[in-house]
């Protein structure tokens, strides 16, 4: 807007996403919404090497940053390696992190359904299916061709997030993949498991059903592979 | 009443440390006599909204204990199906319960601007807190009231802290009934249910006779903490808390007042507590004994007179049926 004269060097950070019982006002996964703008960069950590690497990146960057950190996710602890220990550790904004070499399937997913797509590699490699799973680290700027490099080597996609299905992080990957090289190596078309398409109800067995769990993701992996 | 909200409050703790309950629980014990006053002071005809600290509300708006317990256990019995939680109770003219800080004011604004419309002399009572009547959406609302004289009246329950924030800490001027500049108000003590119940009339009839919003601050305290989260004693100290209790515990005045005048004896207020335990008991049983709300209904209410439609589930394959 100002032509390059003025820019913002600031960082949002807190938690986004479904939390434990906090109903509809307070389970919004906003993914989507800031990554539909231009001018934003959005950053959605998984573990804590992800936290850490994501937020000194994030703080670093002239550009106005938003980190969308996930409530259950705060409690849980992670191994952490020793390069991510020292105080320059960056991760790169705009770059995937491959989690799990894989040759069958690509798995995409962003902050908590990350650990979820982790299980379900390792459910399904007991019945010799192998995941790739890709931990998208970066919403905005999407790191497409990670993702589309894995699915030219194995030719199935899953997306996985905690936000709604319609006009979300798993469609713009599907919408990108269909317009770069990868749509040609597709068998099969992309699928995406996403949050039930509802205000998060309060009761417990409601809300179980709202948040794609490990059994969705390995129902859609197998729909996909048509196992 | 006040009695009722005080051990439904107080069964509501222990069933969330019993973990029965989940997520966020805003108990308002302390509180007792702003919303039993304010109801007294008011017909059932008008509107009240407010934030999460809501169950004294929604129980003084016309719920039964029984409907509160079980919609803050989750259950089909509880006033939202089981689908709202603490946070989301609503009633005939009680429109919550809302989550975000002073999100409510512009609606209570809203919603007087409908009584003014409808034109049947029915006022809005709009309350917030302390903490949220230092937004900017407030000011906003307190604008629009003013210029337009809705019959809209402006309440901040000043319990004193902000979470974990005192008001000297959060606000530039603590005189929260000046804070609607324009708008006349006044500083009620929040913890005397007659003051209360006075107070709301006079703003009432203000407002009925066209005069415009009002502003009432009403001076008051939690014994608990912010939420069920938030022990409440890293902010003030238990010798505060304590001496509320003993001094200005608004169940506790009523009683002395109405056993020294001769209003009532010891042992018909005795009977009265008796008659209160075993409704929270009973309503305590049906809460946790109430199954959750069927898997099947999980998308609907979605919108409202609407033919039904498919919702999306985790993936494409999960469906569920919405109806209205």
């Amino acid at each position: 807007m100002s032509g390059g004269l003025q820019n913002v060097p600031i960082v949002f950070r807190g938690p986004n996403g479904a939390s434990a019982g906090v109903a509809a006002q307070h389970s919004q996964c906003f993914a989507a919404w800031y990554g539909h703008c231009p001018g934003l960069k959005v950053v959605s950590p998984w573990n804590a090497e992800d936290a850490k690497g994501l937020i000194k990146s994030a703080i670093r960057d002239n550009n106005p940053v938003v980190m969308l950190e996930n409530e259950l996710m705060y409690g849980v602890a992670f191994e952490f390696p020793q390069e991510a220990q020292s105080k320059d550790f960056l991760i790169p904004i705009g770059k995937a992190k491959i989690e799990r070499q894989g040759t069958h399937i690509t798995v995409v997913a962003h902050s908590r359904p990350v650990g979820h797509c982790v299980e379900a590699a390792a459910v399904l490699a007991k019945e010799g299916i192998e995941c790739e799973v890709i931990n998208m680290r970066t919403i905005r700027p999407m790191d497409i061709e990670t993702i589309e490099a894995s699915v030219m080597k194995t030719n199935h996609l899953v997306t996985v997030e905690g936000g709604w299905p319609q006009f979300g992080v798993g469609a713009e990957i599907c919408a990108r993949i269909m317009e770069g090289p990868a749509f040609n190596f597709l068998d099969a078309p992309a699928v995406r498991v996403t949050g039930t398409d509802v205000p998060m109800p309060y009761a417990k067995i409601l809300e179980d059903n709202c948040v794609p769990q490990v059994k969705d993701i390995i129902f859609a992996i197998k729909k996909t592979l048509n196992i | 009443m006040m009695q009722t909200v005080r051990r439904m409050e107080l069964k509501a703790d222990q069933l969330y440390k019993q973990k029965i309950i989940r997520g966020f629980c805003h108990l308002c014990d302390g509180q007792e006599a702003c919303c039993v006053g304010m109801e007294a002071g008011i017909n059932p005809t008008d509107h009240l909204i407010t934030a999460y600290r809501a169950h004294g509300f929604t129980f003084t708006r016309g719920l039964s204990v029984r409907e509160i317990l079980a919609e803050l256990t989750g259950r089909r019995g509880g006033c939202a199906k089981g689908k709202g939680g603490s946070m989301h109770m609503y009633a005939k003219n009680f429109y919550g319960g809302n989550g975000i800080v002073g999100a409510q004011v512009p609606l209570g604004a809203g919603i007087a601007l409908a009584c003014k419309y409808n034109g049947k002399d029915e006022v809005c009572l709009t309350l917030y807190g302390d903490g949220a009547a230092n937004q900017g959406q407030i000011f906003e609302a307190y604008n629009m009231a003013a210029l337009w004289k809705l019959p809209c009246i402006f309440i901040c329950e000043n319990n004193r802290y902000g979470m974990g924030t005192s008001v000297e800490r959060a606000a530039a001027s603590t005189d929260y009934y000046k804070r609607g500049d324009f708008i006349p108000g006044m500083r009620v003590d929040g913890m005397d249910v007659l003051c209360v119940r006075e107070a709301t009339k006079f703003a009432a009839a203000h407002c009925r006779a066209g005069k415009g919003p009002i502003l009432m601050e009403l001076q008051t305290y939690r014994y608990h903490g912010h939420s069920m989260s938030d022990p409440g004693v890293s902010y003030r100290t238990r010798e505060e808390i304590q001496e509320v209790r003993s001094k200005s515990d608004p169940i506790m005045l009523l009683k002395d007042r109405m056993v020294n005048s001769n209003l009532a004896s010891v042992e018909e207020l005795k009977e009265i507590d008796v008659e209160v335990r075993k409704e929270i008991e009973d309503a305590a049983q049906f809460a946790t004994a109430d199954p959750e709300p069927p898997l099947e209904e999980l998308g609907y209410h979605i919108y409202s007179n609407e033919p039904p439609f498919e919702v999306r589930g985790a993936n494409q394959w999960i469906k569920f049926k919405s109806i209205s």
